[in-house]
């Protein structure tokens, strides 16, 4: 299997592209549901070895790609409900069935850190997509990497912090990156959950649609404008090392 | 997700390591670890979904606080029925923008593909680098733009405007993607193609249409779960009378003063299943657009 995520493998290396990626993934579902024979992790290099039901796990991790922000927006509005107490339901009430009352908490209604609630449903829709682009990763490290740092004796920590993990530096940066530029330009979420007036879930995306609400349309192209310099700042660095990586080739 | 300190042990093959009995011992300890973090999180990941289905089938009077994580004491179907009636004309008029959508930008993205990879012309790279760069661009930054431009072609808000834009904005990734795979095609079938006297038009239609049927499904998949999970264009380009679902959904969500949950959780779900069934149903296909560096949002 080549190398999925090395700089240079690909046309424009990196999370942006490649057929290998496309290859790795496509073979990441293949087995989907399958139960994994012990001999296929060790060909594959399995992290731990085998996981029984692996494609079940996987499936069920990266179901939430699959929604929308607006549908997933109704029962996260739902979960994180800020009443506490005897009124409390969502997860205020689940903290207090569990005796973890301590957690309780008005979650996106904190005037100060709302906002960081809005991360907590963002998470919950992400993670799944960045393990599966680390999982493509690792299955596309040679084996014979993993032998040979075994043959010099490395202890498996040592074989992750020196061998495994710094090949997949280019999967977390594509990574950072993605999940970076989406959270930059977060609507749909906080649209769902908050309303566009809450002062503490605002940001710049937000701000453009209450300004065209208002038919300011000039200042809300201006936030656009100022959204995409913002989003050019971390995207176009990040293209201009793709392409010098493939040049590089 | 696990931690690989705790779970490492069990890669090691007995044979290349002296303290193989040691090993075998700790290989269960660090197992049954391994199935307990990916319990937890399977746990994490599904709440929501308890959430839905329960509270979906839940009537008025179940609605108490103190209940809030129960099952239903009485499983009614009130509120998919109240669901359906607010979304079912949304529904519709989602499958009539998301159809067309999908097949024109991906036959939009194979072509451009095609000429990208196997047919190139000077500055394609430059070409290649500018069209991904409309994969990362802000919507946001060219909204207004966008809606003056449609006002002032004439074209109607609702579907029409909806269904250009997913075509324009659907191209980065659908090129993107048939750009890869047609690199991949051996440069001789193109050459033969030429020898034998094809031009450009004849060796696309002939040649490799008819090998590009893998990357068609993924990225009709791909398009589909995009366009018809989108927001932010349905928020600026149609009204609750003539938008996609997301929008109606919102509405039945938080339009009212005091949210029905109810409903709006049996909406949540009405409003999802097309792309679940096709994740269910196709989901290593949708998985392959997403590796390819597709982006949602």
């Amino acid at each position: 299997m080549e190398v999925g995520f090395a700089p240079g493998d690909s046309p424009a290396g990196g999370a942006v592209v490649s057929e290998a990626d496309l290859e790795v993934g496509l073979v990441l579902a293949d087995d989907a549901g399958a139960v994994q024979g012990a001999d296929d992790g060790e060909a594959r290099g399995g992290v731990a070895g085998p996981v029984r039901f692996e494609g079940v796990f996987r499936s069920i991790y990266l179901f939430p790609m699959a929604v929308s922000f607006v549908a997933s927006g109704v029962v996260w509005r739902w979960l994180l409900n800020s009443n506490q107490g005897e009124q409390a339901s969502g997860l205020n009430r689940l903290f207090q069935m569990i005796g973890l009352d301590f957690l309780q908490n008005n979650w996106w209604n904190n005037v100060d850190v709302g906002i960081a609630a809005i991360a907590i449903p963002a998470i919950w829709q992400l993670s799944g997509y960045v393990m599966a682009l680390f999982l493509a990763g690792f299955r596309g490290i040679p084996e014979e990497l993993r032998e040979a740092g075994r043959m010099d004796g490395a202890s498996e920590w040592k074989l992750y912090r020196h061998v495994l993990f710094p090949q997949l530096s280019p999967v977390a940066l594509s990574a950072v990156i993605i999940i970076g530029h989406m959270s930059l330009k977060a609507f749909d979420l906080i649209m769902a959950i908050s309303k566009p007036a809450n002062y503490q879930t605002k940001v710049p995306a937000i701000d453009m649609y209450v300004f065209k609400s208002s038919f300011d349309y000039a200042s809300s192209a201006a936030v656009g404008a100022i959204l995409l310099v913002i989003v050019a700042a971390l995207i176009i660095p990040y293209l201009v090392h793709i392409s010098r990586t493939e040049k590089a080739k | 997700m696990s931690a690989p300190s705790s779970t490492a042990p069990v890669a090691v093959a007995p044979t290349t390591t002296p303290s193989a009995p040691k090993v075998r011992s700790r290989f269960s300890v660090g197992r049954t670890l391994k199935y307990l973090v990916l319990l937890f999180f399977l746990v994490v990941v599904l709440i929501p979904v308890y959430v839905l289905v329960v509270t979906s089938f839940k009537g008025p009077g179940d609605a108490a606080a103190v209940r809030a994580w129960n099952l239903p004491e009485v499983w009614v179907l009130d509120n998919w029925k109240g669901a359906w009636d607010a979304l079912s004309p949304a529904l519709w008029r989602t499958i009539q923008m998301v159809v067309p959508a999908a097949v024109i930008s991906s036959f939009l993205g194979s072509m451009n593909g095609f000429v990208l990879a196997r047919w190139r012309f000077p500055y394609a790279d430059l070409v290649f680098t500018l069209i991904l760069f409309g994969m990362f661009i802000p919507y946001q930054a060219v909204m207004i733009p966008l809606l003056q431009l449609m006002l002032g072609a004439g074209v109607p808000s609702g579907v029409p405007s909806l269904i250009i834009l997913h075509v324009i904005y659907g191209i980065p990734i659908t090129t993107l993607i048939f750009r890869n795979y047609y690199m991949s095609v051996p440069e001789e079938l193109i050459e033969a193609a030429r020898v034998d006297g094809a031009g450009m038009l004849r060796t696309f239609g002939s040649i490799v249409l008819p090998i590009s049927i893998p990357s068609f499904v993924v990225v009709l998949i791909w398009q589909f779960t995009s366009a018809w999970n989108d927001f932010l264009f349905a928020v600026f380009f149609s009204s609750s009378g003539n938008g996609p679902v997301t929008l109606a959904l919102n509405n039945l969500a938080n339009g009212a003063l005091l949210t029905n949950y109810g409903i709006s959780m049996s909406g949540a779900l009405l409003a999802s299943l097309p792309t679940l069934l096709v994740y269910v149903l196709l989901g290593k296909y949708f998985i392959g657009g997403l590796m390819s560096g597709s982006v949602k949002g």
